[in-house]
């Protein structure tokens, strides 16, 4: 039987980072059988972190950005053409074209989309957009090249925010609209967004706060917004950057517990039906996944995170061709970084699952710092600001569950700089322009999602 | 998928990608190597700058700033900077060629 598993007929959807680690994965642990990737976009697999950071500045192209292999997969590459459905019984995929493919396995990497602006006729206007693709990034940058007279920016979180530094590093105008009380607020909570405020407001970007965006003007072509403080932004180019949808509707049919916050699968990436019941032969990996994380209470995790869809596709492939006593978790803590203002911001574990938040190292003045994320008592997540260099320390605190806070000197024999902690005020993601990065979506496999967020 | 690299290479050279950007320029020659870095592992040792520099830049103290597509007379020192990252973060390889159906 084992050997079986190394044969066969296995299908990835999804064509990008985790489709393709996946693939390669899946030839090093001995995969002989025929192998499909099939991708929506045009393209093959390119990396998407550049296009929001160089690409917009200005200093590579929005094409040059395609992954490396790590080793030719030897995959049949379907490109430009979508799934739209999938049949767990007759274990096909079906394609837009009218196609269909057959597999034993199947890997779910179809990771998420740009959440676009709700009213479709605003969002249809020219000089309206949104960034997920390197077709995008093209569309945009060019738009920045132009030399547009005031750029606004719809949501604060890490892409909104890398939006508006470029913006600002091109010598552009730009206004950043946030629903929630500052940038970032939704990933790092009160402290750090303090800092990202600071930093924007010093590079330049004027940063409106607790308003909403109630109307995108224009006739054919952006002009401007409303606010929902009765202000106007003039402005050319609106960029929406309200986070991320995942792409599940494809799968409505299927059967599986997938939804707008991913699809459910168990520690070894096994996808589990509508009924909680894991199923045999689909996995996924990536940002389309939702997996239960021992370090967070079992919380179903859904990332977005350049990292987790390497490691996790990494996984899956692992145990699509092992038999099950061979099978590994996915257990990695995630990892996040993003380069805006001249700061290079990390992130280790969920900060958004704490209660108190204490500066271990270096301060808000000098930019420099390490913060420690606490809840309950232990060491949940960390977040270096310009000390990438410690992160692996405060990573090994994650894993083992140390106590919060951390005691003085942890790191460096430096005393800590704000002995007491406070609390880390993580807002209800629903009242704001953007979302944490790392969500937790609850304990349910099933569709019924709830999302369950420390209390005190 | 087993024939020489060069071989590839030319085949590439004779069917350039359709739709190229004007913009792109840079990729003129289509012989680069494509690079990804690590960027949850890099620790901005800056390594890769010294010996890299017209690939690699920090911008700011420590966020790494590269051009994926390396330029064919960069790639020896490309290959060094990837063997003396010492968190090995650099990967570079050849991009998926878009042959496929
Ligand atoms: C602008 C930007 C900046 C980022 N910066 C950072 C960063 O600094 N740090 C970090 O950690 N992460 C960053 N990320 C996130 C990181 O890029 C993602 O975590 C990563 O791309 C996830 O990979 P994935 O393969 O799971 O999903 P994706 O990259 O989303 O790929 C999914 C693929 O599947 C395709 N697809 C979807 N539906 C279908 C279908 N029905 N049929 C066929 N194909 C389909 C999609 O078109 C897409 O090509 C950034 C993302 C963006 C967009
Ligand atoms: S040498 Fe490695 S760790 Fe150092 S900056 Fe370059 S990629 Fe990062």
């Amino acid at each position: 039987m084992p050997d079986d598993l190394r044969e066969g007929r296995i299908v990835i959807v999804g064509a990008s980072l985790a489709g393709l680690r996946a693939a390669e994965t899946l030839r090093e642990e001995g995969f002989t059988g025929s192998l499909t990737v099939i991708g929506d976009e045009p393209h093959p697999p390119y990396d998407r972190p550049p296009l929001s950071k160089q690409v917009l500045l200005g200093r590579m192209a929005a094409d040059a950005a395609a992954l490396p292999m790590r080793r030719d997969p030897d995959a049949e590459w379907r490109l430009g053409v979508r799934a739209t459905g999938l049949d767990p019984v007759g274990k096909q995929v079906l394609l837009a074209d009218g196609e269909s493919v057959t597999y034993d396995r199947l890997l779910i990497a179809t990771g998420t989309r740009a959440r676009p602006w709700p009213n479709a006729d605003e969002a249809a206007l020219d000089g309206v957009f949104t960034l997920r693709t390197r077709d995008d990034a093209g569309r945009l940058t060019e738009r920045l090249a132009a030399g547009p007279r005031r750029v606004l920016v719809i949501g604060g979180g890490f892409t909104g925010s890398e939006i508006a530094s470029a913006c600002r590093e091109r010598g552009i105008e730009v206004t950043l609209a946030e629903r929630g009380p500052g940038p970032l607020v939704g990933a790092l909570g009160g402290t750090l967004s303090m800092l990202a405020a600071g930093m924007q407001r010093a590079h330049g970007v004027d940063l409106r706060c607790g308003v909403t965006v109630t109307a995108l003007r224009g006739n054919g072509r952006f002009t401007g917004a409303d606010l929902s403080d009765g202000s106007h932004i003039d402005a050319d180019v609106c960029v929406v950057a309200m986070g991320a949808v995942r792409n599940t509707e494809w799968l409505a049919e299927a059967g599986l517990a997938a939804g707008p916050r991913g699809v459910a699968c168990d520690a070894g990436c096994r996808a589990f039906n509508m009924y909680g019941i894991v199923t045999d032969d689909v996995f996924v990996a990536g940002d389309a996944a939702r997996f239960p994380h021992p370090l967070f209470e079992y919380q179903m995790l859904s990332l977005e995170h350049w990292g987790n869809a390497v490691t996790q596709a990494e996984v899956a492939a692992h145990n699509m061709v092992s038999p099950e006593p061979a099978r590994r978790p996915h257990l990695a803590v995630p990892v996040f970084w993003s380069s805006q203002f001249g700061l290079n911001i990390k992130s280790v574990g969920v900060p958004t699952f704490s209660d108190q938040v204490v500066i271990a190292q270096g301060s808000l003045d000098e930019r420099r710092l390490v913060a420690v994320y606490g809840y309950r008592g232990r060491i949940t997540a960390a977040v270096t600001v310009n000390m990438a260099k410690w992160l692996e320390y405060y990573q090994g605190l994650i894993e083992t569950a140390a106590p919060f806070p951390p005691g003085p000197g942890a790191a460096d024999g430096r005393p800590l700089v704000a002995a007491f902690p406070i609390p880390s005020n993580v807002p209800d993601p629903k009242g704001l322009f953007h979302g944490p990065t790392v969500a937790l979506t609850g304990y349910l496999p099933d569709r019924r999602l709830t999302v369950v967020r420390p209390a005190d | 998928m087993d024939k020489p690299l060069a071989e590839r290479r030319c085949e590439r050279l004779i069917l350039p990608e359709p739709g190229k950007k004007p913009g792109a320029e840079a990729r003129e020659g289509w012989l680069e190597m494509q690079i990804v870095v690590d960027l949850t592992r890099c620790q901005g040792y800056a390594q890769c700058v010294f010996l890299a520099p017209e690939v690699f830049e920090l911008h700011g103290e420590e966020a790494l700033l590269y051009n994926p597509a390396v330029p064919d007379d960069q790639l020896d020192r490309v290959r060094q900077a990837a063997a003396a990252c010492p968190v090995q973060a650099i990967l570079l390889g050849e991009e998926v060629s878009a042959g496929a159906r």
